[in-house]
Formats: structure tokens, C-alpha cells, sequence
């Protein structure tokens, strides 16, 4: 099989199991229901298809490689910062030392987890600024709503952290000069943005039942009266985390390869603009 | 921060590492060679080693008689810096170089 079948097939079976997922999670009812699970397949279920058929396709293409293991390394060791690049060469040079099989499998996963975390350190304090904003913008958007009325929290919850992921995996991605940057930061956005959620969701759900006697993901009422525990964990029951994950998945990598082009094409000017200068 | 250090413990993975390049003297060591010198997995053995490099106590260096259709391979020695901290830990009391699921630096056989 090719490297652009085994993409194309990575891509579609992504976006269908992304349309599976959000109908799942869907809980309109009649032809709203269909179409708003179709919008958001071709929309978001599109996006994270391409992305995991992209990779899907670098992988299967990855150089010489002789074996899974190798073509891990390599996938994991492209792209590494310039400080950690002589690192990357190392590990796959080692690999190449190797002869058993299970034991290049066990040095490969555990080079790779090293070259994946290079560096994951410096997206930590945006990663953690963001879910900061995240819960400041949820329990301002429910306390706004709260008073002025409005259909819940999820108009909030689901779009402002998506947008979040791609402001700060870009920009990241646009400092450093690598997408892995940008992953990085995003990566740690991503599960800040999820704590927050859920946290602000849990906290806020229990004001709103408490005052409204509605939900605050959707301002439903209770079919039977709520619990603690229901109000609580009223996105996990819905299964409402489900299409916060795969709203939010894209941006990151989205993100990351903007900020990289961008960093690239300035670099480019940059090296242009010196040579008519010289 | 500038030239301060830190005296902080080494943790018993990066004094196994120091410990098992100070055997090995002038002699320069494969990562892998490590790994299974010391049982411990690559995902350990490499931070430590960049660390190390990054902090001037091991010197690197690649391979120069590779065997053809192989890339070289990047070699590892301790610095006299790594060396004198290497021989302090030695005689550190109640170090004890052992975590779980590793072999002292002179039990374990090098991978052929």
C-alpha cells in the first residue's frame, strides 16, 4: 500500500469515527440533529482526518526505514530544536546498532518518548496561562448569562478554548521557529483548557440548578430531579467532553503548522532582505 | 543565576550513569551499551545523558570507524568535572546507587 492510500485511509477512517463520535454526543433532535452532526463531521471531523492522514502518510513514507521502530524514531526525532538535533541523530544511529527486534521496538518507544518531550517544558507556563483565561471566560460567560438568560454555557465552552489553542499553538510555534513548539504549548493548553471546563462546569452547573433549575451546559431542566452528582458531572453523563475534544483537537496542530509556515516565510524575507542589502 | 550551582542530590538513575562511565574511564560508552549495563530503559538513559552534556559533565563524541552502511554512533565519557563528581558520589555515605528495576553499574554484561 502506498503512503498516500495509507494517508487517505488514516483521514477518512478518522472523520468517520469523529462523525460517530459527535452524533453520539449530539442531543438535538430531528433533521437539526442530522445536520448539525453533518456540519460538524465535514468541519471538525475533516480537519483532525486530514491532520491524522497527513502524519498517517509522513510515517509510511519516512525515508529508508526498515522497520516500525525505525520509522517511529524518525517521525519522533524530525523537527527537533537546534539544540537537541545532534540528541535525535544519536538515538537513530544507536537504533541502527541494534539487531533483535523486540529490542529495537523497547529503545525505539523509550528514544521517541524523549524526543517527543524535548523541550516540552518551555509551552508549560502559556499552556497553563491559557487555562487560566479559559475558566476566567467560562464563569464570566455563565455569570453573564446567569442574569441576562441564554442557552447555556456550551456557546462558550465549546468555541472560546478551540480559538485559544490555535492563538497559542501558533504562537508559540511562531517564536520558537518549529510546530513541535507549538504542539508542545498547545498540548499543555488543551489539558488546562479541560481542567478548567470541567471545573468551571461542575462549580457553575451547581449556582445555575440552584437558581434556574436548569443545566448550565444547555439550560435544560432536569427530566427527574438532579443530583449533585448529575449536576456535577453533567459533561461527562451527556457525553458533551466528547465533542469538546474533538471541537478543541484540530487548533493545536492547526496552530502549530501556521506559526511554523509563518516563522519560515519570515526567516525567508529575512535572509532576502540581507543579501539586497549586502 | 550564572555560574551557582545547585547542590542537589543526584537522583540514584544519573549517579548509576555517573558511577557506570567512571569504570569505564577513559574509554568512551554507546547509550545503549548503558541501557543494559544498568537496566534502565532509553527513555531514562538519554535525558540523563543530555543533561549531563549540557551540564559540561560528560563529553560526547562520534564514532570515527563506523562499520560500513551504519552511521556512526555517539559515544559518551565523563569530563573531569563529571569525573570528580563521579568519584564524590563514590564515597558519598548511605549512597546507595540501586532504584527499582536497575542493575549495579559493574553486574550487568554490555549488549553485544
Amino acid at each position: 500500500m502506498s503512503a498516500r492510500t495509507t494517508g487517505w485511509l488514516a483521514g477518512v477512517f478518522t472523520a468517520a469515527l469523529s462523525g460517530v463520535a459527535l452524533a453520539a454526543a449530539d442531543r438535538a433532535t430531528g433533521p437539526w440533529r442530522v445536520a448539525g452532526v453533518a456540519i460538524n463531521t465535514v468541519v471538525f471531523g475533516g480537519t483532525l482526518g486530514a491532520l491524522v492522514g497527513m502524519t498517517a502518510a509522513r510515517l509510511a513514507a519516512s525515508g529508508t526505514a526498515t522497520d516500525g521502530a525505525e520509522r517511529l524514531l524518525n517521525l519522533a526525532t524530525a523537527g527537533l530544536p537546534k539544540d537537541r538535533l545532534e540528541w535525535g541523530a544519536a538515538m537513530r544511529a544507536e537504533l541502527t546498532a541494534i539487531d533483535d527486534t523486540r529490542e529495537r521496538r523497547r529503545f525505539a518507544r523509550g528514544a521517541a518518548g524523549v524526543a517527543v518531550l524535548s523541550g516540552f517544558g518551555r509551552g508549560v507556563p502559556l499552556g497553563l496561562a491559557t487555562g487560566l483565561v479559559v475558566a476566567i471566560v467560562t464563569v464570566v460567560a455563565s455569570r453573564a448569562q446567569l442574569t441576562g438568560g441564554g442557552p447555556g454555557i456550551l456557546s462558550v465552552t465549546v468555541p472560546a478554548p478551540a480559538m485559544a489553542l490555535l492563538a497559542v499553538s501558533s504562537t508559540a510555534a511562531w517564536r520558537a521557529g518549529l510546530s513541535r513548539a507549538g504542539l508542545h504549548a498547545g498540548a499543555t493548553a488543551f489539558a488546562a483548557s479541560f481542567l478548567a471546563v470541567t471545573t468551571m462546569a461542575a462549580t457553575e452547573g451547581m449556582v445555575w440548578m440552584d437558581r434556574l433549575g436548569v443545566f448550565v451546559l444547555d439550560a435544560d431542566p432536569p427530566r427527574t430531579p438532579a443530583t449533585v452528582v448529575d449536576v456535577a458531572f453533567d459533561l461527562f453523563t451527556t457525553g458533551m467532553w466528547v465533542a469538546h475534544v474533538l471541537f478543541w483537537l484540530p487548533w493545536p496542530f492547526v496552530g502549530a503548522w501556521i506559526g511554523s509556515r509563518g516563522a519560515a516565510r519570515k526567516a525567508g524575507r529575512d535572509t532576502r532582505s540581507v543579501r539586497t542589502a549586502g | 543565576m550564572g555560574a551557582m550551582q545547585r547542590n542537589r542530590r543526584s537522583s540514584p538513575q544519573t549517579a548509576a550513569v555517573l558511577l557506570a562511565l567512571l569504570d569505564q574511564g577513559e574509554s568512551w560508552s554507546y547509550g545503549y551499551e548503558l541501557c543494559g549495563r544498568l537496566g534502565l530503559k532509553a527513555g531514562t538513559i538519554y535525558p540523563i545523558l543530555m543533561r549531563l552534556a549540557d551540564r559540561g559533565q560528560v563529553e560526547t563524541a562520534w564514532e570515527q570507524d563506523a562499520p560500513r552502511g551504519r552511521p556512526p554512533r555517539h559515544l559518551y565519557r565523563l569530563s573531569p568535572t563529571g569525573a570528580a563528581l563521579a568519584a564524590d558520589l563514590r564515597t558519598e555515605p548511605g549512597r546507595t546507587s540501586d532504584a527499582p528495576g536497575m542493575r549495579r553499574p559493574d553486574m550487568g554484561a554490555a549488549p553485544t
